[in-house]
């Protein structure tokens, strides 16, 4: 049985349904992020978690234990650390005070405490700024207080609401892979909210999209970004072309389909068997990277001729803008690639990683 | 173009500016400086300078000499009354601190209904005249007043009990009235707080009671402390209450009888000046102090949370009932205030009775039609001395926010500090300085420059607030375009700036307008304002129901007034916290 | 353009400032009643119209009891901001003469006031100050109340400082209220310094509270709070009785008559106009005005049962509480006042007061408790049959001690007299 189980959560704040019986098995030691815009319902759910919101339906199943259904259990007693977006570092209590704040209502001994404290705080890397207050603390430090906190009564689950997002970018990256090797270190089971599809990839395990309050589609950072499900996950998740036609032919047998677009006809993956019904209007999507540039046309599927519109250098990576009939395909070429604005050339569409999916 | 950019430092756009060497300022802004600076001078430097130098006189002899402030901490009498003064702010804060804290946290937590009315209903005394409150009380819980003639009628007491004559009425008259400081302010602490950061707490194991007492009342400490020195220093100020409940032995009523009784006795006089300085002094020392702690203590910088309402709580049951029980408990001693005036003003000589039986429209006929000199000597006094608040608020406003003249800082300083200054110092050391050198004082004009003295900094906050909330950039387009300074004030900035000025408009034509404690001290025959008639009427004669008519109509348009700046400045909190001290 | 907007607009906030100059006027500055101003302004702009056919506008300073009021001619220093100082009794205008403040003028009803009455002058002989409603000095007491609480109406002196009466009195400081002080000075000229501070002690032992001056005690006893009052001018029961209130005069077994008075200030604005309103205070209808006003009228010509058959109402009233046609016709004993005496002392009166009462009064309540407590012990003790006589003898040289406002000493034999009985 998983380690936490979502069972048809419901949550609503008036008439806004912000949670819409979603269900979610997490499994022990894993990173599970829910991703997804704001207002997508990812913070609800997590706050279901930590108990801080109550469902109206459904129930959080933590470790075998129902959270709501049999009795409310409270926040304390659910074995769980949080990190809060904004770090709720406490501004009056120096940082020892902070960290040691839960470990002081449950009672502990006072030189259990000093010690598991020293110990959390050289953990995050904070040793010597006990007797600091927050204020004289930088925001990559305020994080780790919280963090510190967080961890310091060893809870079985780990929640993180958006940890990273106030601090700069550079910050933000080392922080990922601190957490996600603490985490790991530790074997803490942790729950991480984010609206930054990067840090998603790069933290968790599994990656939970969420979109008006549902979850869209759960899965592995490849799975997410290879194999969206609907086209909200493939047009949230990273950057995408689509192109939009009918279905032209279905070969339910090799999972593939032919989609008639206006310039051409594009064969695709099918994914999902109702994306791809004869006749109907769909949708086909391609990574920039999926789409090949070909100086000369050799013929065949797939091929198609367009004229470059923009041509956008950043360095590494060469985006060409190619216009073909009505639609505008971003392609990701060769830096080295010598293409000007108003060149004519052939782009290759991978029918591997051409996907076509529900409108 | 591109070549004036360079030069633009020298020559704006305003016009041709000359270069001191440290500040860059164009002749009208050290025009206005002067400007300022001879106003706060002549009118509160100059007059004060005068309330000190007639405190070291030694009477008489035309000497000068500390004798006075010697023999004023000798004076066991002296040092008692002090104490006296001191135990009253204590109790007053203690009392309200204990009742405004459930208030202020069922407000801010509680998601009830009726919150809006009971919000402004608990905050109502702010701007009620102090004066129009004992009065209310005396008739509703006096020795034959509605509650003792109601407690003996259905047999619970035989002899009236004292409520009020005492050092009990003194404090329960005065926490009603001060009350809302603490409200506003722990409210204003409360919903500041990041949810989160009382989430972590109960994440982390802290329940209820116990999350309350480590981390929301902490948190809320600075806010509270803001409102807690202006509820301290009260009694230092309010020399009128204690006089009415016929308790005398605090600094400023002493200060008040010693002067205003001194006669031949002008050792008295000096006596009663030098408890006004005394008093002063402990108002600007205890608020310096106070607003110096909050400054390091302000907590707000940390709390990066957009702008949230603060957590809310849907109470059970038990916890709502209560809560409806203590919120209908305070809301009915504030609406004693308005409703005791109201049966009052409508009656004659209710006394002996518990509640009126006679009615008449005469107390109002006779405000109204027989002596209207009151009322627009009320309306005129305080609509000048509006003028003279909202021009000088909005040019040191603008001074702190769109320059960089020296001394602009004290300038403000000068006028915080206003706000906590006995009105009783304002008034005599308008007096003194007014009288000889500088003979306004036999001028009516005197009573609006008081009145805008003593209550500047209500519209001052405001103007500064907004001022600060106005991009530059909209005022430096304009002088792009080619308009100068005062046109682009009067085009620009004024109408940008008026919807966040009018909350402070109002504020200050209802505290101008309900001034006592000043005026008292400078009218003269024909010079009468409405809230100077109310003490006259009822204190220094038996006309009851006419000063009580007075009160009511001073009630109604104060409410009136209020909803309209509500309306306007977004709510009733906003208004209030213009009013209640908060100063970001 | 907008230039001459700002211009016109800054004319607009002149022409705020800029009041209209009325042709004539007047300034009145006394402790005079609101109600008795009132009618002077309505008789006196009345005729005024009549026989010089313009208006007359009047300004009415009242800042407080008339010490207060002189202390404000004091302050404006030859350079007044009234004509007439109007009303007070003698020692008022004897001190404002003193100082120079106001200048001789003989009315023209001058010889219809008595020049004196038992022994009190009523007029100035020089002209200075003439009386225009004389009053006695009294005590009021509020019979509703008194009822209320089953207390006896106390008609001497003595009677005040019967215990019975404790915090039942109000009255105010000497330095607040000319009668309040006149009041001090009656006890002190007839009971001789000791036993008049002496007494004056038990009184405030009585006291509910102080007051801020004598209107302030009226409209106390008038609501009731208290029900005794303590130094009213004779005429604040009948205005009472006749607002409705249930106020009575007590005229107490010694007292004086005050010549509350009129007279012309020095270096008066308005000299001609003050003139004239002198002139009509004094006559027969500048009197009725008086009346009307709740005073007594001080003419000798007038008779107020005439003035009832007129239909007078307030003549009724004042026939009620004088009960004499006209108030010289008074069967009172007045004491022998020692003027001099009094201004001399002035001010070493109220400060003695203030320092050795007012401001010890809570230090003087307890030590009067204590003694009292003890004396109802020492009868305890000589009810079953012990020797007392010792203890007794403490107690009553306490009492001595407390009148000179020994309290601690006061205390100390007290205390002594309670460990004799003990012992004994």
């Amino acid at each position: 049985m998983s380690f936490i189980q979502i069972q048809n959560l419901l949550k609503r704040f008036g008439k806004v349904v912000a949670v819409d019986h979603i269900w979610l098995e997490i499994e022990k030691g894993e990173i599970i992020t829910l991703l997804g815009p704001s207002g997508c319902g990812k913070t609800t759910t997590l706050r279901c978690i930590a108990g801080l919101e109550r469902p109206d339906e459904g129930d959080v199943v933590i470790d075998g234990r129902p959270m709501f259904s049999k009795g409310f259990v409270p926040p304390a007693k659910r074995g769980i650390g949080m990190v809060f977006q904004n770090y709720a570092v406490w501004p009056h209590m120096r940082v020892f005070d902070n960290v040691a704040y839960g470990l002081k209502l449950a009672r502990l001994p006072k030189k259990e405490i000093r010690k598991r404290v020293q110990k959390t705080l050289e953990l995050v890397g904070l040793k010597g700024l006990e007797n600091r207050y927050p204020t004289q603390l930088s925001g990559g430090q305020q994080q780790r207080v919280a963090l510190a906190r967080a961890l310091t009564r060893n809870p079985k689950v780990l929640l993180l609401d958006e940890p990273l997002s106030n601090l700069d970018a550079k910050l933000r990256e080392k922080m990922r892979f601190e957490i996600k090797s603490l985490v790991k270190r530790m074997g803490i089971t942790a729950v991480y909210v984010t609206h930054d599809q990067a840090e998603a990839m790069v933290i968790s395990d599994r990656v939970a999209v969420m979109n008006q309050g549902k979850i869209v589609q759960v899965g592995s950072a490849e799975e997410i970004y290879h194999r969206p499900a609907t086209k909200f996950v493939a047009d949230f998740i990273g950057v995408t072309n689509f192109i939009s036609g009918r279905v032209a032919e279905v070969d339910a047998d090799r999972a593939e389909a032919v989609l008639e677009a206006d310039f051409g006809r594009v064969r695709c993956k099918v994914l999902v068997p109702e994306s791809a019904i004869q006749g109907r209007q769909a949708t086909a999507f391609v990574r920039p990277e999926d789409v090949e540039v070909r100086e000369r046309s050799a013929g065949g599927e797939n091929l198609f001729r367009g004229t470059v519109l923009h041509r956008v250098y950043l360095g590494n990576i060469l985006y060409l803008f190619v216009k073909l009939g009505d639609t505008s395909l971003r392609v990701q070429a060769r830096a080295t690639m010598p293409y000007r604005e108003d060149d004519e050339i052939h782009v290759y569409l991978d029918p591997y990683r051409t996907i076509i999916i529900q409108d | 173009m591109v070549n004036r950019v360079t030069a633009a430092g020298t020559e704006g756009a305003g016009g041709v500016r000359f270069r001191l060497p440290l500040y860059d300022l164009s002749r009208g802004e050290i025009l206005l400086s002067l400007i300022l600076w001879a106003v706060v001078g002549l009118f509160i430097l100059y007059p004060l300078f005068f309330l000190i130098l007639e405190s070291f006189k030694i009477a008489g002899t035309d000497r000068f000499g500390i004798q006075n402030y010697l023999d004023f901490f000798r004076d066991s009498y002296y040092l008692k009354a002090f104490g006296n003064t001191m135990l009253l702010g204590i109790l007053v804060l203690a009392t309200t601190t204990l009742v405004g804290l459930p208030a202020a946290y069922i407000l801010a937590r509680y998601r009830i209904r009726g919150k809006t009315v009971f919000t402004a209903l608990t905050l109502l005394p702010i701007v009620l005249p102090a004066y129009a409150g004992a009065f209310a009380f005396i008739v509703f819980f006096g020795k034959w007043g509605t509650m003792n003639l109601l407690l003996m009628e259905w047999g619970i007491i035989d002899e009236p009990i004292n409520f009020i004559y005492g050092l009990q009425g003194l404090v329960f008259i005065q926490s009603l009235h001060l009350l809302p400081f603490i409200v506003l302010s722990l409210l204003a602490g409360f919903t500041n707080i990041d949810p989160s950061l009382e989430e972590a707490a109960e994440v982390e194991g802290a329940g209820g009671i116990r999350r309350f007492f480590t981390i929301t009342l902490p948190l809320a400490t600075p806010s509270y402390f803001a409102g807690a020195v202006l509820v301290f220093l009260w009694p230092f100020t309010d020399w009128l209450t204690p006089i009415i409940l016929g308790q005398v032995d605090y600094l400023p009523s002493i200060a008040y009888i010693n002067i205003a009784y001194h006669f031949t006795d002008v050792y008295r006089k000096y006596m009663g000046i030098v408890s006004v300085v005394v008093a002063a002094v402990i108002c600007v020392g205890m608020f310096l102090t106070l607003r110096r702690w909050i400054e390091r203590k302000k907590y707000t910088a940390l709390s990066k949370g957009t702008a949230l309402e603060g957590r809310t709580i849907t109470p059970g049951p038990l916890a709502r009932l209560i809560a409806y029980l203590y919120m209908g408990f305070i809301s009915a001693l504030v609406l004693i205030i308005p409703v005791v005036l109201g049966l009052s003003a409508f009656s004659r000589r209710w006394v002996f009775e518990p509640f009126p039986t006679y009615w008449t429209l005469e107390n109002f006929e006779v405000i109204f039609f027989e002596t209207p000199q009151l009322l627009m000597n009320s309306f005129r006094f305080s609509g000048i001395a509006l003028i003279f608040g909202v021009t000088f608020g909005l040019a040191v406003a603008y001074l702190l926010t769109r320059t960089r003249a020296p001394g602009k800082n004290a300038l403000d300083f000068i006028s915080t500090i206003l706000l906590v200054f006995p009105g009783i110092a304002i008034g005599v050391s308008f007096l003194l300085a007014f009288w000889k050198t500088i003979p306004i004082a036999t001028h009516w004009i005197i009573m609006p420059l008081a009145l805008f003295v003593r209550r500047t900094p209500y519209f001052l906050r405001m103007a500064h607030a907004s001022y600060l909330q106005l991009d530059p950039s909209l005022e430096e387009a304009s002088e792009i375009s080619g308009a100068g300074k005062l046109r682009t004030f009067f085009s620009i900035s004024l109408p940008l700036l008026l919807k966040g000025i009018f909350v402070g408009v109002i504020m200050f034509f209802i505290m101008a307008f309900q001034e006592i404690s000043t005026a008292v001290f400078l009218y003269r025959g024909g010079w009468e304002t409405l809230p100077i008639g109310i003490y006259l009427n009822w204190h220094r004669g038996m006309e009851f129901g006419i000063a009580a008519a007075m009160a009511f109509f001073m009630v109604v348009l104060v409410f009136v007034l209020l909803l309209i700046a509500a309306r306007i400045g977004g709510g009733i909190l906003n208004v209030a916290w213009g009013a209640g001290g908060r100063r970001e | 353009m907008f230039r001459s907007k700002v211009i016109l607009v800054l004319a607009a906030l002149l022409a705020v400032f800029g009041v209209l100059e009325a042709k004539q006027k007047l300034g009145w500055v006394g402790p005079i009643y609101t109600e008795l101003a009132e009618s002077l302004m309505e008789g006196f702009k009345a005729y005024y119209l009549r026989t010089f056919g313009e208006e007359i506008e009047i300004t009415f300073v009242k800042p407080g009891g008339w010490p207060v009021c002189v202390d404000k001619v004091r302050l404006w220093g030859g350079k007044p901001d009234a004509d007439v100082f109007l009303g007070a009794g003698a020692p008022a205008h004897e001190l404002l003469q003193d100082l120079g403040l106001i200048v001789p003028y003989k009315p023209k009803g001058w010889d219809a006031i008595p020049a004196e009455w038992k022994g009190m002058l009523v007029k100035d002989p020089e002209y200075y100050w003439t009386c225009f409603a004389p009053w006695l000095v009294t005590n009021i007491y509020n019979e509703k109340v008194m009822k209320k609480l089953r207390l006896p109406v106390p008609s001497t002196w003595m009677d005040l400082i019967d215990p019975v009466y404790r915090g039942n009195i109000v009255h105010t400081l000497p330095y607040a209220s000319g009668t309040m002080h006149e009041t001090v000075e009656i006890i002190l000229q007839t009971m001789g310094e000791e036993e008049g501070w002496a007494y004056l002690r038990y009184l405030a032992a009585n006291l509910a509270r102080f007051s801020t001056g004598s209107t302030d005690t009226l409209q106390i006893v008038a609501r009731g709070e208290v029900p005794i009052g303590i130094a009213q001018p004779q005429m604040n029961a009948m205005a009472a009785r006749k607002d409705g209130y249930p106020v009575k005069a007590l005229v107490p077994d010694k007292t004086i008559m005050v010549p509350e008075a009129a007279a012309l200030l020095a270096g008066a604005p308005n000299e001609k106009n003050a003139k004239i309103f002198l002139d009509w205070l004094y006559s027969l209808e500048g009197q009725l005005y008086v009346l009307k006003g709740a005073y007594f009228p001080a003419r000798t010509d007038i008779s107020l049962s005439a003035w009832a058959d007129e239909g007078v109402e307030m003549a009724k009233h004042a026939l009620g509480a004088l009960g004499a046609d006209n108030f010289w016709q008074l069967e009172v004993e007045l004491i022998e006042y020692d003027l001099e005496l009094a201004k001399q002392r002035w001010d070493e009166v109220n400060r003695t007061y203030e320092l050795e009462i007012y401001r010890k009064w809570g230090e003087l309540k307890n030590t009067l408790a204590l003694i009292e407590e003890v004396e109802g012990e020492v009868e305890a003790a000589r009810a079953a049959g012990k020797d007392v006589a010792a203890a007794e003898a403490k107690i009553k040289e306490a009492r001595t001690l407390f009148g000179r406002g020994e309290y601690a000493a006061a205390r100390l034999l007290a205390l002594e007299a309670r460990n004799l009985l003990v012992k004994g």
